[in-house]
């Protein structure tokens, strides 16, 4: 009877145990707003969201997760203020921060600016993909980005309105070109220093841009922090487009993290389901997030191709996964400038690593959907009703 | 003494062992059931949660400075087919209320210049993690 009684206690634990699901609560940190300051020598301010979007890290260890909130902040607000190209920044005295916007400002009048270890990094990382991709992805496309940038905002007067072609033109002779970054944009690696000389027909107004390259990067430096290392299974993220997931999920049973990515040709579906292992960054970018139908009927998004002057449509949204955000920002960045599947299978090749890669692409007027082989061994799902054509270039 | 059993009481062991699996069996679908219906949306102001509200209510909750500093003018924000947005806010860039309808846990509305932040929550596993 004992023997009986023990075997039906230990059923009914763990029938229960087998079927009542733990619940895990998740934590939220998020970026705060910091100040921008209008000129370099007074104390007017506008409140600025860090890098242009939000950030935020969200994981399962609440006292972990909340244990690293003032230093997110902090670094968040010091990696914004000295990437950032349109604000000045301060730093806790009330000195005035040399940052990109300083850098710009310092273009043709030969002088050099003292830098962080920080500015000295990105800048040499964004000089090399610009070089690596010839000039399509290219860091000093500000005066080409102030351009365009009014047309894809609902606020502006030039609101869907192309600039004419002399305008870009224009502003094309502000775009350093990859021939002249060695002899025009000098980094002293020694005195910590960098000089923006001038060059060709441009008087004033070239300017440098990490655009998303610069909340990817931060993503990479947050999560190699010691402190951020050891707050358990986690996702970090910049701007919805960008994020690290870290450790294992702990509400999956294989431990991986479960990323929809979004349809560009279907707002009301997603485009595919990606399994992704703890450690891995995705990136993706698409024209509609910010994209308008000019009076041509032709479709204009705000990732600017830095040869032409001009957004390509051939990839309507491009989502890769790989080891570092940034790359991973930089290669979507980059595959949206791209004009055919010949130059994108060129560009990946140029990077030799194997890379997940999930193109929409618009081939005449046929959409389509290409997915190399690493890519297809992570999707779970494909929400679309189009079948995925495999590609491969060669890494 | 020691009593004995005969096969009827082994019978009725059985029954009862089948009758406590269907029980928690049908419990556990019951509850994972109701479970998964229920969806909030959670209202955070200057890093406090002011708002748990119910996403199979369709209503619209106005916020206004007066009552919240952070705010940079009135906030409006809308339930509605199970689906939440801020269908008006004062702030610089627009950012929320540009993103529009929301309806899954795994994409938060963020209004920084206004510290307002807009997540869902609930009780089920959700089918993504994240969502891009």
């Amino acid at each position: 009877m004992k023997k009986l009684f023990i075997v039906i206690v230990i059923f009914v634990c763990l029938i229960s145990g087998c079927s009542c699901k733990q619940d895990y609560e998740k934590t939220s940190i998020y970026s705060s707003s910091v100040r921008g300051y209008l000129t370099a020598s007074d104390l007017d301010y506008t409140v600025v969201d860090p890098f242009g979007t939000y950030l935020n890290i969200v994981g399962y260890d609440e006292e972990k997760v909340l244990g690293v909130e003032e230093e997110f902040n902090e670094l968040t607000s010091k990696y914004h203020g000295l990437l950032d190209r349109n604000y000045y920044y301060r730093d806790e005295k009330g000195v005035l921060i040399n940052n990109l916007k300083v850098i710009n400002d310092s273009y043709g009048s030969g002088d050099s600016v003292i830098v962080d270890d920080i500015l000295i990094e990105i800048l040499k990382e964004g000089i090399k993909y610009t070089k690596l991709s010839n000039g399509k992805f290219n860091i000093f496309v500000g005066s080409l980005v102030d351009l365009w940038d009014e047309r894809f905002s609902f606020l502006s007067p030039l609101y869907k309105v192309d600039p004419s072609d002399n305008e870009v033109s224009e502003a094309m002779k502000c775009v350093l070109k990859v021939s002249d970054i060695d002899e025009t944009f000098i980094i002293d690696e020694v005195n910590k220093s960098v000089t923006f000389k001038k060059f060709g027909e441009c008087s004033e107004g070239a300017s440098i841009t990490f655009g998303a390259l610069g909340k990817s990067f931060f993503l990479d430096k947050l999560v190699g922090e010691e402190s951020f290392k050891d707050i358990g299974p986690s996702i970090f993220n910049a701007g919805q487009s960008s994020i690290i997931v870290m450790g294992d999920n702990p509400i999956r049973s294989g431990g991986d993290w479960h990323v929809a990515i979004k349809n560009s040709y279907n707002d009301d579906n997603y485009l595919a389901q990606l399994k992704i292992d703890g450690g891995l960054a995705v990136s993706t970018s698409s024209g509609d997030e910010k994209g308008y139908v000019n009076n041509e009927n032709v479709f204009r998004h705000h990732i600017l191709d830095g040869t032409s002057g001009y957004p390509n449509t051939y990839v309507l949204s491009a989502t890769v996964v790989g080891e570092s955000a940034m790359v991973m920002d930089v290669v979507t960045t980059t595959l949206m400038t791209l004009t055919n599947l010949e130059e994108v299978k060129a560009f990946l090749n140029l990077l030799g690593e194997d890379i997940s890669v999930l193109l929409q692409v618009m081939e005449g007027d046929t959409f389509k959907v290409y997915i190399n082989e690493s890519m297809k061994n992570i999707v779970l799902d494909n929400y679309s009703l189009m079948e995925f054509e495999e590609f491969s270039y060669g890494a | 003494m020691e009593l004995k059993h005969n096969k009827y009481d082994f019978i009725i062991y059985g029954v009862c062992l089948v009758l406590i699996v269907c029980l928690l069996v049908i419990s556990n679908v019951v509850t994972s059931k109701a479970k998964g219906d229920i969806l909030y949306a959670i209202v955070t102001i200057e890093g406090k949660q002011k708002f748990k509200l119910d996403m199979n209510e369709d209503r619209e909750l106005v916020l206004s400075p007066e009552e919240y500093p952070s705010l940079l003018g009135e906030m409006i924000i809308e339930i509605k087919d199970k689906k939440v947005r801020v269908k008006k806010e004062e702030s610089p860039l627009h950012y929320c209320s540009m993103q529009s309808w929301v309806d899954s846990v795994a994409v938060p509305i963020v209004c920084l210049p206004n510290e307002v932040i807009i997540t869902i929550k609930g009780e089920q596993i959700p089918e993504n993690d994240w969502e891009m």
